[in-house]
């Protein structure tokens, strides 16, 4: 009645992380191309892949949502559809924001299951594009949310698995 | 108060150019168009100090947008920059051609899109 | 509440999207080819279809890529050559390149089917050696004409085309098209809709390659618009057939007579019948001259509508009630002082009026919206004459109602779930022949495919005469995935109903038909999210129906906003018994459960403040109670106040939270922005469970 999908081969993220892991370790004749979204938390640059975000919107007001984690902020309407806004400092553990409205931004992104969702962000620069041999394994603990490092002038930028970000283990 | 017009169908990377604009470090107020059509609507409503534009749009290309605001009296004195994908070297030239004063390569770095505008804005303002 | 979140399973979602995506462009693309061999059958190629075609190959491309698919994006990369030399009229249109089309649409769902992005080397050699064949096809084409020079075509436009349109435009001259320009004027604030006009009737006779907007003669208010267009006809014929007063057509280039290809066929000209069949599908061209000029005429009062742009009209029309609403206050406030009672009065007639005219702007908005189950009926249709040819196996289907109207987008969501139940009923239901046979059978099975107006709701139903569910089955498998006891007491509905839990059905088997990877879970997920319901019947040995019950239209309510601390929420109305404004006084306590006595009777309370997390009023001060009811159950909710009655849009709640115990979805309330609306059955519930714990 149904035919079995988990047989198929790797997402783009799972392949993302494996060049990050294997950069040294085995040559890589891929030469594609990733674009990457920069995003800033404080000082701090992360990126997320291009094709994930819909669109970057101005801080506007979120209506609060009883009963979510605190990382949820509440929900926006846009265009006719209501969204949950995540707060990406919260989901990170980090205190709340100090920076001034005017450049806060959130970024909608494309879930993995045709929903949307906002992320909340202190502001937004660039889009950064390079090769995957280019990406390097993340420092932090495994199955965290930064999936590789990506290098950008003289320092490297925290690359976010997306669907780690939005999964807040909870419902699904 | 200088007034920007940006036409950019990828609602990312118009963000991307506002945000740049955003910090100029002139007094600056942004309109957005999404596409060509849009543009040609918004065009008689401001009296724009610059427009930044993308080539490849889904109703009429940026070609054809610098082509019309150039042939037209009231707009033909904006200064024009062009904001287009890598590989597209053939369309850039002929932005030129019909016109426009400057062109930067997608993905841009902002500080070199701030510095351009800047210089576009500051130097119709002189004449 | 028919917007409350369904569930999804999180494993392999991004891959499942995938697959899902690919699948419905090979679909599109089968029922696209299925159509151009049809419309091929009269002669002629339809650009338009070809164009389609071409657009689906390119995002199959596309994505193929982006998932590590290399064969298949290798493959829709060389579907691209066959359809731009179809369109362009380079390949003729005959029966060996749409066979070849045919034949790498279902390679690439063989590939997909094999579940890797790196191909086995079988499929490897299978796929190289049609790409080979891919290739030799378009190299027997025609060498391009020398004659490409672009003379004759203004230089003003010439030099405002992209790289890409430059390439159509040489195309167009390489296949022998004729090139001509067409002028007109618009006023500059509302040129759009008159363009579009413009554009769709040239599109039904030829391609668009350039839109050059210019100053019109008033550059302040007009715009001046030259369409760069390729077509077979001739200007003269072009300008007859655009129906716009002020457009002016001018040749550039006349067509070659003869196509340069020796043997080629018809290149895609549109005679009055193609013009027909464009505009209005499904409907057979009349033969005769005179009831030709009367079809063309229904064509130009028939408006195409972006279907975004009547949501952006519902959402006007939703803020104007709630102007009405204000006006209305208005009114009333002006009638209760005696200084401007007169006054009052007139503003009080002029809201009645308004009020009557906004409900039929309501409704208006509401019926434009209305499509017919036609096109979703015809493309099952299409899809059971291609299982039938390809699988041999003889089943027809008889469809009934298809002028049956729904919402636009209740229509299009529920394509999936019907395609998914009759492809079941093909697939397992009916029987081979030989079974049929001894069954006492006739030997052609059937699948009937109904829908009819019922109230408010259309009912669908899909009734099959195949072998039928065999409730023991059923039972059994549902047991083996623990879903119930193997002692369970169920009756004959509830066994059948079991079919629709998550993981069950009633053969393991796959075929290359059962297609799409969804069950029967999602078949019911997909409907319930949409407001209906689905139930199945089924009698061993005689046959299945499946019936939907589906909402008319999208779920509009008539809501009661209400605030607690500094947030709003709307209760629907219809769950509504009551308000009251209480003093504090008046609430009584026992084992520290809160209730008030109305009308002689207890009723238990529940403060929204303690529901949600949000910081309670000062003490005595006046709260509100909204009297609400599911069944014989009463519960009385605590707001800070009332604010009043809008009509709503539930929209549910995207993001990584699922579901909200207590929020049933959100809606838009123009100033007063977006508003959470309550689940009052989950409340309701909830309370009660709460008692009988205690």
């Amino acid at each position: 009645m149904s035919i079995e999908i988990g047989a198929l081969g790797p997402g783009p993220f799972e392949e993302l992380a494996r060049s990050a892991a294997l950069h040294g370790q085995e040559p890589i004749e891929s030469t594609s191309e990733r674009e990457l979204l920069v995003l800033w938390l404080d000082d701090d640059p992360y990126a997320l892949p291009v094709e994930r975000v819909r669109e970057i919107v101005r801080w506007r007001p979120i209506t609060p949502v009883p009963r979510v984690p605190a990382a949820v902020r509440g929900v926006l309407s846009l265009r006719g559809e209501i969204v949950q806004v995540i707060d990406l400092r919260l989901r990170l553990g980090l205190a709340p924001s100090l920076a001034e409205g005017r450049r806060r931004r959130i970024v909608v992104l494309h879930g993995d299951d045709g929903q949307m969702t906002g992320l909340l962000v202190d502001r937004v620069s660039e889009v950064l594009r390079l090769r995957d041999e280019e990406l390097r394994a993340p420092t932090g603990r495994d199955a965290g949310t930064v999936v590789a490092l990506a290098p950008q002038g003289d320092r490297f930028v925290s690359v976010f698995d997306v669907d780690r970000v939005l999964d807040l283990g909870v419902g699904a | 108060m200088h007034h920007i017009l940006i036409v950019e169908d990828s609602p990312t990377m118009r963000s991307l150019v506002v945000s740049a604009l955003e910090d100029i470090g002139l007094p600056v107020r942004i309109s957005e168009a999404s596409s060509g059509f849009e543009a040609l609507r918004e065009l008689p409503r401001g009296d724009y100090d610059l427009i930044v534009t993308d080539i490849n749009m889904p109703d009429i290309n940026g070609l054809e947008l610098i082509s019309f605001v150039r042939r037209n009296a009231a707009y033909r004195s904006i200064p024009l920059l062009i904001i287009s994908t890598e590989g597209s070297e053939r369309d850039r030239e002929r932005g030129l051609e019909l016109g426009a004063d400057a062109y930067l390569v997608k993905p841009f770095d902002p500080a070199a899109l701030r510095r351009t505008a800047k210089e576009l804005l500051e130097k119709a303002r002189g004449e | 509440m028919a917007a409350r979140r369904t569930q999804k399973p999180a494993r392999n979602r991004a891959t499942r999207e995938f697959v899902s995506e690919v699948e419905e462009i090979l679909e599109r693309m089968r029922a696209d080819l299925s159509d151009l061999a049809d419309a091929r059958a009269g002669g002629r190629l339809d650009p338009e279809l070809a164009n389609r075609l071409f657009r689906s190959a390119h995002s199959l491309k596309g994505i193929a890529g982006m998932f590590g698919f290399e064969g298949v994006s290798d493959l829709a990369h060389h579907m691209e050559d066959i359809l731009d030399g179809l369109r362009m009229g380079r390949l003729p249109p005959g029966a060996p390149a749409l066979a070849l089309l045919d034949e790498v649409v279902e390679v690439v769902a063989g590939l997909l089917g094999s579940g890797e992005g790196e191909l086995a080397a079988g499929a490897r050699a299978q796929v190289q050696a049609l790409i080979e064949r891919i290739v030799a096809s378009l190299a027997s084409e025609a060498p391009p004409a020398a004659d490409d020079d672009l003379d004759g075509i203004d230089a003003s436009i010439l030099r405002a085309l992209t790289e890409y349109e430059e390439h159509r435009l040489r195309e167009s001259l390489r296949a022998g098209r004729a090139i001509h320009l067409v002028e007109a004027s618009f006023e500059i604030l509302s040129f759009e809709e008159g363009l579009s006009e413009l554009t769709g009737s040239v599109r039904a006779l030829g391609e668009v390659l350039s839109t050059l907007p210019a100053p019109g003669d008033s550059p302040d208010s007009q715009i001046r618009f030259s369409l760069l267009v390729a077509t077979e006809c001739d200007a003269a014929e072009l300008g007859s057939r655009i129906d716009l007063p002020n457009a002016m057509v001018r040749a550039m280039r006349a067509s070659r007579a003869t196509p340069t290809q020796p043997g080629s066929a018809a290149p895609a000209a549109s005679a009055p019948t193609e013009l027909l069949r464009d505009a209005s599908p499904g409907e057979s061209p009349r033969a005769d001259g005179g009831s030709e000029i009367e079809s063309l005429k229904s064509i130009s009062e028939t408006v195409r509508v972006d279907i975004r742009k009547l949501d952006e009209l519902m959402n006007l029309v939703g803020e104007l009630v709630i102007q009405r609403g204000a006006i209305g206050s208005l009114a009333d406030r002006l009638l209760a002082d005696p200084a401007t009672a007169r006054a009052g009065l007139e503003l009080s007639k002029l809201h009645k009026s308004l009020e009557r005219r906004l409900t039929d702007l309501q409704a208006g908005v509401l019926e434009v919206r209305m499509v017919p189950l036609r096109q979703v009926f015809e493309k099952l249709s299409r899809v059971v004459r291609r299982l039938r040819r390809d699988l041999g196996k003889d089943v027809r289907l008889d469809i009934r109602g298809g002028d049956t109207e729904l919402d636009k987008l209740i229509v299009e969501q529920l394509a999936d779930p019907l395609m998914h139940v009759v492809r079941n009923a093909f697939d397992h239901a009916i029987e081979p022949a030989a079974d049929r046979a001894s069954a006492g059978k006739p030997a052609e099975g059937s699948i009937r495919l109904e829908a009819l107006q019922r109230g408010n709701h259309v009912v669908i139903e899909v009734a099959d005469d195949g072998r039928g569910i065999d409730p023991e089955a059923v039972r059994q498998r549902a047991h083996t995935l623990g879903l119930i006891e193997q002692d369970a007491v169920l009756s004959r509905k509830e066994v059948l109903d079991l079919i629709f839990a998550p993981g069950l059905s009633t053969t393991t088997e796959v075929t290359e038909t059962s297609g799409r990877g969804v069950g029967m879970d999602v078949v019911r997920e997909n409907v319930t999210a949409l407001g209906g319901i689905v139930h199945v019947d089924s009698q061993p040995g005689r046959g299945t129906t499946v019936v939907f019950t589906l909402p008319i239209t999208l779920a509009i309510i008539r809501a009661l906003t209400v605030g607690v601390a500094d947030q709003r929420f709307a209760i629907p109305l219809t769950t509504v018994l009551e308000t009251m404004l209480v003093d504090p006084v008046a609430i009584q306590r026992s084992e520290g459960r809160e209730f008030l006595t109305l009308r002689g009777e207890p009723l238990p309370l529940r403060r929204l403040h303690a529901e949600f997390g949000l910081p309670s009023p000062p003490a005595g001060a006046r709260v509100a109670v909204v009297v609400v009811g599911l069944g014989d159950l009463r519960l009385g909710l605590v707001v800070d106040h009332l604010e009043g009655q809008q009509d709503a849009v539930i929209k549910p709640i995207q993001g990584p939270v699922r579901s909200v115990r207590g929020i049933a979805g959100a809606t838009e309330l123009g100033d007063l922005g977006t508003v959470l609306v309550l689940d009052v059955a989950s409340l309701v519930e909830d309370a009660a469970k709460r008692r009988e714990a205690a």
